[in-house]
């Protein structure tokens, strides 16, 4: 049976009001409505009459572990798969306390990019969508077409291994099936070409980059106090965009850090207001620590995380 | 290691241009022979690719 959203938005509008009245959590994470078809934001909600500003729906895309660090009061926060594997994350690193947090899991269906319907539509304004039985009905202006749902969903979403959440207090809604396996076809097909074509690929993609660092602050794991990207002394990397050997050096310095620790949710990719594909570097780093370290990201608690943990190899070290 | 080996690959960097050798403070012969050894193999290699990417200035390469 398919649960409706308004159904799940009824549900976390109860569930937050009644944790809110009860004093539970001080505070509520989650999204509400924005202002254009499709689109949610991240609201918080700190009084129980404010619960009904909760909404959910297929724009629910942003990583809300994001707004979990450095936290005093007790919080609720709504959590996707890929929310909950960050949280699992941020907790097994000691960033956020698991007796602060109630995690109220919701199983994802996978968020609409916008920007392929939007080239679906040629660039016309969207000004109503409805989805109705796997399928998005758009009107605007000199406009009115029907797609399938999957045709819209994130790239992240399609190869999503954890669409249900990993760590929950409470879970509205129906637990959704995974889809089939990640077999990392993109980053094989990425590293099956020619170094050169690779290298210019990465540096053309880089070079639109103009170092907002919009990636680091969408991604939850990017949490250091100071980041080498900011630094002056020494000042590892040129902080100018023009340099775009820099832009290269920093995402890859950027995968690297978040080696063992990026649960792929996309959340860099979707920030970046340049459409830089990020996610061929994140992914291959996410299939080499599999590979590597037989270790996936955000799936327990107990799992110690690779770096931390003692190496086994062929050779016996590394 | 292995890790960063392999990123820069993907980048388009070979990765024998990345080493670590655990070298103790009394092995000086050693520090030297694995020095000169990897300044050669870097010699053969020539100047990062990157450095001379299209569309990307060109800037002397510092030996």
């Amino acid at each position: 049976m398919l649960i409706k959203m308004q159904d799940i938005t009824k549900a976390m509008q109860e569930k937050a009001r009644e944790l809110l009245q009860n004093k539970e959590v001080e505070l509520v994470i989650g999204f509400s409505k924005g202002s254009l078809p499709l689109r949610y934001t991240p609201c918080f909600i700190r009084q129980p009459e404010e619960a009904e500003k909760l909404a959910w729906g297929y724009g629910c895309e942003n990583n809300l572990a994001v707004y979990l660090r450095k936290r005093p009061e007790k919080m609720a926060v709504i959590a996707k798969g890929c929310d909950s594997r960050s949280i699992v994350e941020l907790i097994k690193e000691n960033q956020v306390k698991r007796e602060n947090l109630v995690i109220i899991g919701v199983p994802c269906r996978g968020m609409i990019d916008r920007q392929k319907l939007s080239r679906l539509l040629a660039g016309k304004e969207l000004r109503e969508a409805e989805i109705k039985d796997g399928l998005v009905a758009v009107q605007g202006k000199d406009i009115s077409a029907s797609f399938p749902l999957d045709q819209l969903l994130y790239d992240s979403c399609l190869t999503c291994q954890h669409p249900n959440p990993v760590l929950y207090d409470y879970l509205l809604g129906e637990q959704v099936p995974a889809r089939g396996s990640d077999t990392f076809a993109d980053v094989a097909g990425f590293e099956s070409r020619p170094p050169a074509e690779r290298r210019s690929y990465l540096m053309k993609e880089l070079s639109r980059c103009i170092r907002c660092y919009a990636c680091r602050q969408a991604c939850p794991m990017c949490f250091c106090e100071e980041c080498f990207a900011d630094c002056s002394m020494p000042q590892w990397v040129s902080k100018s965009s023009l340099d775009v050997q820099a832009n290269l050096f920093f995402q890859a310095v950027r995968v690297l850090h978040l080696a063992g620790r990026c649960v792929d949710c996309g959340a860099c990719d979707r920030a970046c207001p340049m459409g830089i594909d990020l996610r061929t570097l994140t992914r291959k780093m996410v299939r080499d620590i599999q590979e590597l370290f037989g270790y996936t990201a955000g799936i327990s608690l107990d799992e110690k995380p690779p770096l931390a943990a003692p190496i086994k190899t062929a050779a016996g070290h590394v | 290691m292995k890790v960063t080996q392999r990123l820069l690959e993907t980048l388009g960097i070979e990765r024998e241009r990345l080493r670590l050798a655990w070298i103790s403070a009394s092995e000086g012969a050693k520090f030297a022979e694995t020095v000169t050894e990897f300044t050669n193999q870097l010699k053969e290699l020539g100047p990062n690719p990157l450095r001379t990417s299209p569309g990307v200035q060109e800037k002397p390469c510092s030996a």
